[in-house]
C-alpha cells in the first residue's frame, strides 16, 4: 500500500482551488495516465483474487462499445453520487452558467480571436478536445469548473483515494460534500460574474447587445434588468461629455442620426410586419393543418412575391412609358364581347397587353429620329426613351433579379434543411421536433397525435423490417412492378405530348377552324384536360405499386408529374417558336404567342376551379352521404404545388411577349389563394402521410428553379438571339433579331463620341468577347468548388469531434465502472472482515459514518 | 382598449422591444391577450409595474395552448416558480421564445427544459417516456415505447451516458430542419 503514495504529487488540495488554477494540458494528460496506472495498479491487487480477471473477459467478448453496467440496486448510493455530480458535456444548466457562458461569448465577439489550427486534432490524443475546451472558452470552462466539478477533481479524488488506501471512502465522500458546498455558495460568483457580463455587454455595439440579448435563455425580469445595468454608463457619459461641452458635436450629432436611423428602421420593420397579408388565414391553416399544408400556402405567398417584383419592373420600364406616350392606333377600336376575357383576343391585341402594341423609336422625341440616345444617359430637353432598348433590357433585368433571388432563397432553403454533417437521426427527431406546437384545434391535434404514432409505428415497422430483409422473388416482383409503373407513366407522358403535336398540327393545317375566336380556346382546354387527367392516372398506378417509404413515394408521384409538364410544355414550345414562326410570317407572331399563353394561363385557373369544385367539394359531399364515411379527401400538396409551378411557368415563358403576363397571375394567384383555403377549410383533411415541411419547400423551390425558371429562360434567349421578329408590329420589328437593338445602340454610342466610349468598349469586351465568360464562369465554379471543399472539411471535423465526445463518454463509463468494482470489492472485503467478527452494519450508512474518522 | 401609452410607458415598452422578438405593435397585442385572460385580475395600467399572476388554469385555456400536450411543461417552464401561474413578462417571455424570430439555440434550450419532465437537466429515460406518452396520446403498447426511447437514446446520445444533455439534444436538434417551423407559435 505504499506505492500509491506516488500519485498525490502534483495534485491540489482541494477541489476549489481548481477554478483559480487552470490546468495544463500536459498536466492533466499526466493525470489521466497516472490515474489509469492506478486503477491498473488496483486491478493488478484485486486480481488476485481472479475477480477482475473475470471482468476483462467480460469485456473482451462484448462488442466494443462499453455500456455503464447498471445492475439495478446492486450499485451503490456513493457511485450514482458520484454519476449524478460528473462533469458533463452541459453548459449553461443553471442561471450562473447562461449568465458566464454569455460573458466569453461576448469576449470572443470583442476579440474574435482565431480558432485552433483543424490540424491540432490528433484522434489519439483524447485530453485535446479539453485543450480545445480550454482556448476557445476559457471562462466557461472554469464555470464549468465552479458549477457542475471539474474532471480534474474527480482525477484528485481518485488519486486521493487510492493514496488512501483503505480509508479511501471516507475521501469520496469528503470530496462530494466539497462538491455540495461549490454548488451552495454560488451566488456570490453569479453578482460577480454579472457585473462582468454587464461590462462586457456595455463595451458591444447596441445592434450586437441587443441581439445577444434577447438570445439569452433568461427571464424577462433578468433581461431587463440587464439592459438597465448596461444601459445606464452610456447614459452617464453622455452626460458628462454634455456638461464637459468640450467633445466634438458630431460626435453627438453622429449619434443622434444613428438613433433616428435605428427608429426609423425599427417603424419600417413593424410597418412592414403590419402589412404581411393573410397573417390570421395562415394561423388557422396552420393550426387546422399542421406545416405541410401550411407550406403550399407560403409556397404560394413567395410566387406573389416574385410576381410582383417582375411586374414592378416591367410596369415602371416597359408599359408606363408607353401609356404615357401612346402611339396612333392603326384602325377603330374591336369591340369587346366578353369572350376576349378567355381568349386574350379581340380587342386586347392591340393594347399595352401584347407586345405588338410597343412602338419601335424613341418616345419623347416628336422628331422621331430613330435610335436616338439612350435609356440612362439624359440629356439636354428631357429624357429620350429607347424603347427596344428598355423592352430588352427590363425583361433581361427582371429575369436576372428573378434569378438571383430564386438561387438565394434556395441556397438559404438548402442551407436550413440540409445542415452540415447530418446523419440520421429519425426516432430522436420524431420524438423531440415533430410536434406542430402551431396547431390550435382539438380535432388537428389528435390527427396529429394520431399520425405520429403511426409514424413510430411504422419506423418500429421499418427497423424489424430491416432485420429480416425480403425474399429474392419478392424483390423480383417489386422490381417488376415497379419497372411496370414507371414504364406506364413515361408512355402517359410521350402519348400526351405526341397528341398535342398532332392536333397542334391539326389546327394549323386547318385555317378556317381559326378563324374562330371560340377555337382559339380548343388547344388550350385540350392541354388543360391531359394535365388535369395524366396525374389522376399516375396516382391510381401509384397506389398499385408497393413503396418502402412513404417519403419515396411522395418524391416519384413528383418527378412523374414533372416529367408529364416537362413534355407538355416542350412539346408547346416547340409548336411555338417553330411552327408558329413560320405559319405567321405577315401577321404578328408574338402577340399570338403572348395571347396563347395567357388563354392557357386562365384556362389553367378554369379547371383549378373545376378541380376544387369536382376533386374537392362533390368528393367530400358523396363520401359523406354516399359512403357514409367519416373521412373527408386528403389535400394533395404535391399535385397542387405542380399546378402553382406549371403556372408561373407559363407565365415566364410570356413575359416577353405580354409584359402584362405577371399581373394577370398575380390575380390568379390571389384568386387562387382564397378559393383553395376556403376549400380546404371546408372539405379536406390534412394528409396522413407526415411530411417534412422543410425539405418540402426546398424542393418546391429547387424545381421552381431547376426545370421552370430554366427552361423559360432558355425559351426566351432562343426567342431573343434566333428567331426573327415580326416585321408588322413589335418593338423590334426592323431587326433581325431582338437582341439585335443592344449592337445597334452600342454601334449608335461608338458614333456618338468619345464621351461615352467606354460603353461600347465594355460592350465589346465584356458581353461579346468570350473569354470574359469564360472568366467569370472558372471563377464561380473555383468558388463553387472552395465552398464544396469547406463543407467537407467541417464534415470530417465534425466526425472527428463526435468521435471524441463518444470516446470521452466510454472513458467515463469504463472509469465509472472501475471505480465501482473496486469499490464493491472493498466492500464484500471489508463485509467478510466485518463478518469474522460477527459485526453488522449497512453499506451506505457505515460510510457516512467514516466519514469523519 | 384606449391609447397605448396609457398602459407602458415609453421606457417600458422600449425596454420590452428591446428584450423580446417582438415590435411594439405585437407587444400590445400580446397585453391585451394576456388581459383577455382575466380582465378582473390583469390592471390596464402597468406603469406601476403591478405584481399580477394569471394561474395556469387560465394560461392553460389559452388556444394556442390548449390542445397542446405539453401544455403544462410550457407553463411551468417559463413561470417564475415553476407552478405554471404566469405574471404579464413569463407571457412575453414565452411567446417571445416560441415566435418565429427566435434563434435556434434559444428555443432548443426550452425545448429542453419542456421535455425534461423531472427538472434534473438531463432528459433521462422516463421523461422520454413521458414524452413518447404524450405525443401519441399513450396510445403504443408498453414496449413499444421503451424501443422507442431504447432507439432514441441511442440516436441521440453522443456521450453514451444513457441519458441526454442539453448538448446532446442540441447536436439533434441541429439535425432537425424542421424545428424551427415546428416550435412555433404564431400570436
Amino acid at each position: 500500500m505504499a506505492q500509491p503514495l506516488a500519485f498525490i504529487l502534483d495534485v491540489p488540495e482541494t477541489p476549489g482551488d481548481q477554478g483559480s488554477q487552470e490546468p495544463s494540458p500536459y498536466d492533466e494528460s499526466e493525470v489521466h495516465d497516472s490515474f489509469h496506472q492506478l486503477i491498473q495498479e488496483q486491478s493488478q491487487w484485486a486480481a488476485q483474487e481472479g475477480l477482475e480477471l473475470q471482468q476483462r473477459e467480460q469485456e473482451a467478448t462484448g462488442s466494443g462499445q462499453q455500456t455503464l453496467r447498471r445492475p439495478e440496486g446492486t450499485q451503490s448510493t456513493a457511485t450514482l453520487r458520484i454519476l449524478a455530480s460528473m462533469p458533463s458535456r452541459t453548459i449553461g444548466r443553471s442561471r450562473g452558467a447562461i449568465i458566464s457562458q454569455y460573458y466569453s461569448r461576448t469576449v470572443q465577439l470583442r476579440r474574435r480571436s482565431s480558432r485552433p489550427l483543424l490540424g491540432n486534432f490528433v484522434l489519439s490524443a483524447r485530453p485535446s478536445l479539453r485543450l480545445y475546451d480550454l482556448e476557445l472558452d476559457p471562462t466557461a470552462r472554469e464555470e464549468e469548473g465552479e458549477w457542475a466539478s471539474e474532471p480534474q477533481s474527480q482525477a484528485d479524488t481518485g488519486l486521493r483515494w487510492g493514496a488512501g488506501g483503505q480509508r479511501g471512502r471516507g475521501v469520496v465522500l469528503g470530496w462530494q460534500g466539497g462538491a455540495l458546498e461549490d454548488g451552495q455558495d454560488l451566488p456570490l460568483p453569479l453578482a460577480e460574474k454579472q457585473s462582468l457580463l454587464v461590462k462586457e455587454l456595455q463595451s458591444l455595439a447596441v445592434a450586437q447587445r441587443d441581439h445577444m440579448l434577447r438570445g439569452m435563455p433568461l427571464s424577462l425580469a433578468e433581461k431587463r434588468s440587464l439592459r438597465e445595468k448596461s444601459r445606464t454608463p452610456r447614459g452617464k457619459w453622455r452626460g458628462q461629455q454634455g456638461s464637459g461641452g468640450v467633445c466634438s458635436c458630431c460626435g453627438r450629432l453622429r449619434y443622434a442620426c444613428v438613433l433616428a436611423l435605428h427608429s426609423l428602421g425599427l417603424a419600417l420593420l413593424s410597418g412592414l410586419q403590419a402589412l404581411t397579408p393573410w397573417r390570421y388565414a395562415l394561423k388557422r391553416i396552420g393550426g387546422q393543418f399542421g406545416s405541410s399544408v401550411l407550406s403550399y400556402f407560403l409556397f404560394l405567398k413567395t410566387l406573389l412575391a416574385f410576381n410582383a417584383l417582375l411586374q414592378l419592373l416591367l410596369v415602371a420600364f416597359i408599359v408606363g412609358p408607353q401609356v404615357a406616350f401612346p402611339p396612333a392606333l392603326p384602325g377603330p377600336a374591336p369591340i369587346c364581347t366578353g369572350l376576349e376575357l378567355l381568349t386574350g383576343a379581340g380587342c386586347f391585341t392591340h393594347t399595352v397587353m401584347f407586345y405588338g402594341h410597343y412602338s419601335n423609336a424613341t418616345l419623347n422625341q416628336p422628331c422621331g429620329s430613330p435610335l436616338d440616345g439612350s435609356q440612362c444617359t439624359p440629356r439636354a430637353g428631357g429624357l429620350p426613351y429607347n424603347m427596344p432598348l428598355a423592352y430588352l433590357y427590363t425583361v433581361g433585368a427582371g429575369f436576372f433579379i428573378t434569378c438571383i433571388t430564386l438561387v438565394y432563397s434556395m441556397a438559404h432553403s438548402f442551407g436550413e434543411s440540409y445542415r452540415v454533417g447530418s446523419t440520421s437521426g429519425i426516432h430522436a427527431i420524431t420524438v423531440f421536433c415533430s410536434w406542430d406546437y402551431k396547431v390550435t384545434q382539438k380535432r388537428a391535434s389528435r390527427l396529429q397525435q394520431d399520425n405520429i404514432r403511426t409514424r413510430l409505428k411504422e419506423l418500429l415497422a421499418e427497423w424489424q423490417l430491416r432485420q429480416s430483409p425480403r425474399s429474392v422473388c419478392g424483390r423480383l416482383r417489386q422490381a417488376a412492378a415497379l419497372g411496370l409503373a414507371w414504364l406506364l407513366c413515361l408512355g402517359t407522358a410521350l402519348g400526351c405530348a405526341v397528341a398535342i403535336h398532332v392536333f397542334s398540327e391539326f389546327l394549323i393545317q386547318s385555317p378556317e377552324a381559326a378563324g374562330q375566336e371560340a377555337a382559339l380556346l380548343v388547344l388550350p382546354l385540350v392541354v388543360g384536360l391531359l394535365n388535369l387527367g395524366a396525374p389522376y392516372l399516375c396516382r391510381v398506378l401509384a397506389a398499385l405499386e408497393p413503396h418502402d417509404s412513404p417519403v419515396l413515394e411522395v418524391y416519384v408521384a413528383i418527378c412523374r408529374n414533372l416529367i408529364l409538364k416537362l413534355a407538355i410544355l416542350g412539346t408547346l414550345c416547340y409548336h411555338w417558336l417553330g411552327r408558329r414562326v413560320a405559319v405567321l410570317q405577315d401577321q404578328c407572331w408574338e402577340d399570338f404567342v403572348g395571347q396563347e399563353l395567357y388563354r392557357f394561363l386562365v384556362m389553367d385557373f378554369v379547371l383549378m376551379l373545376l378541380d376544387t369544385l369536382f376533386g374537392e367539394l362533390v368528393w367530400r359531399i358523396i363520401s359523406e352521404k354516399k359512403l357514409k364515411r367519416r373521412r373527408k379527401p386528403e389535400f394533395d400538396i404535391a399535385r397542387n404545388v405542380l399546378e402553382l409551378i406549371y403556372g408561373q411557368t407559363l407565365t415566364w415563358l410570356g413575359v416577353l411577349f405580354s409584359p402584362l403576363l405577371p399581373a394577370v397571375q398575380i390575380i390568379k394567384l390571389l384568386l387562387v389563394f382564397y378559393v383553395k383555403k376556403t376549400s380546404l377549410l371546408a372539405n379536406c383533411q390534412a394528409p396522413r402521410r407526415p411530411w417534412l415541411a422543410s425539405h418540402m419547400s426546398t424542393i418546391f423551390l429547387t424545381l421552381l428553379c431547376f426545370p421552370a425558371f430554366l427552361g423559360a429562360a432558355i425559351f426566351l434567349c432562343y426567342a431573343v438571339w434566333q428567331v426573327k421578329p415580326s416585321s408588322t408590329c413589335g418593338p423590334f420589328r426592323t431587326l433581325d433579331s431582338m437582341y439585335e437593338a443592344g449592337r445597334v445602340w452600342v454601334r449608335y454610342l461608338e458614333a456618338a463620341g468619345p464621351r461615352v466610349s467606354w460603353l461600347p468598349w465594355v460592350h465589346r469586351y465584356l458581353v461579346e468577347n468570350t473569354f470574359f465568360v469564360f472568366l467569370v464562369s472558372a471563377l464561380l465554379l473555383a468558388v463553387i468548388y472552395l465552398n464544396i471543399q469547406v463543407v467537407r472539411g467541417q464534415r470530417r471535423v465534425i466526425c472527428l469531434l463526435k468521435e471524441q465526445i463518444s470516446n470521452e463518454g466510454e472513458d467515463k463509463i469504463f472509469l465509472i465502472n472501475k471505480l465501482h468494482s473496486i469499490y464493491e470489492r472493498k466492500e464484500r472485503e471489508e463485509r467478510s472482515r466485518v463478518g469474522t467478527t460477527k459485526e453488522t452494519a449497512a453499506p451506505p450508512t457505515l460510510l457516512t459514518d467514516e466519514r469523519d474518522d | 382598449m384606449g391609447n397605448k401609452q396609457t398602459v407602458f410607458t415609453h421606457e417600458q415598452l422600449e425596454a420590452y422591444q428591446d428584450c423580446t422578438f417582438f415590435t411594439r405593435k405585437e407587444i400590445m397585442r400580446l397585453f391585451y391577450r394576456y388581459q383577455d385572460l382575466a380582465p378582473q385580475l390583469v390592471p390596464l395600467d402597468y406603469t406601476t409595474c403591478p405584481d399580477v399572476k394569471v394561474p395556469y388554469e387560465l394560461i392553460g385555456s389559452m388556444p394556442e395552448l390548449k390542445d397542446n400536450p405539453f401544455r403544462q411543461r410550457i407553463a411551468q417552464v417559463f413561470s417564475e416558480d415553476g407552478d405554471g401561474h404566469m405574471t404579464l413578462d413569463n407571457f412575453l417571455d414565452m411567446f417571445s421564445v416560441m415566435s418565429e424570430m427566435a434563434p435556434r439555440d434559444l428555443k432548443a434550450y426550452y425545448a429542453f427544459k419542456i421535455y425534461d419532465f423531472n427538472d434534473d437537466d438531463y432528459i433521462c429515460a422516463w421523461d422520454l417516456e413521458q414524452t413518447v406518452t404524450k405525443l401519441t396520446r399513450g396510445e403504443l403498447s408498453a414496449e413499444e415505447v421503451s424501443l422507442v426511447c431504447e432507439k432514441v437514446l441511442d440516436e441521440a446520445d453522443g456521450d453514451h451516458d444513457g441519458r441526454l444533455s442539453l448538448e446532446d439534444f442540441r447536436n439533434m436538434i441541429l439535425r432537425a430542419p424542421d424545428f424551427l417551423s415546428t416550435f412555433h407559435i404564431r400570436i
